[in-house]
């Protein structure tokens, strides 16, 4: 187990899906991760076996199968016990302090509390999480020094 | 080397997906 860091953040699997397939928010939360090297996306098989059944149904099996293999290269993977729920055993077991999710019984006060007991995390919408997360004020804490700007190209 | 994000994207678009079909299509996944 992982220990709890800001800069280790999971996407619930409507969220990875919604990056591909609707942009919007969801896209403005993964470029962040994208564009920042000393961010980290945690993401257990389950949770990506998620995304990528959505993306098959809504889309079709070969973006799917192209969509895997590019997240594989960035995400960082993690065990979870069957059954969990995929972002929020994926946060637990990977200290993601991090979760964004459209999901509102997670998004919630009472989801959020159920959450707390278990892991020490915040889940939010995608559209909260662009609003609140600023890259240059965890970059001291996390990296040290001055905030450099994005080191990688999102869309790569 | 996989496909460049910016590439996936293009693609995406062709499927004129909203989040609320995101959504369904989630939770018809994990009620299976």
């Amino acid at each position: 187990m992982n220990e709890p860091s800001p800069a280790r953040i999971v996407a619930d699997s409507d969220v990875l899906a919604a990056d591909l397939l609707v942009g919007g928010p969801a896209r403005e939360c993964l470029d962040y991760v994208r564009g920042h090297s000393w961010l980290t996306l945690v993401a257990s098989d389950p949770l990506l076996d998620d995304a990528e059944s959505v993306i098959e149904r809504l889309a079709d099996a070969g973006l799917a199968a192209d969509w895997r293999e590019r997240i594989e290269e960035r995400r960082e993977p993690v065990e979870q016990p069957a059954g969990d729920h995929p972002a929020l055993a994926s946060a637990f077991h990977g200290g993601a302090m991090h979760v964004l999710s459209f999901d509102g019984r997670l998004t919630g006060a009472m989801g959020n509390t159920m959450v707390r007991d278990r892991v020490e995390t915040a889940v939010r919408t995608p559209d909260a999480f662009a609003r609140l997360f600023d890259p240059a004020k965890l970059y001291p804490e996390v990296v040290g020094g001055e905030y450099p700007g994005p080191d990688r190209d999102p869309r790569a | 080397m996989a496909e460049p994000w910016e590439s996936l994207f293009d693609r995406a678009t062709a499927y004129e997906v909203d989040r609320a079909a995101v959504e369904d299509a989630l939770a018809e996944v994990r009620d299976e």
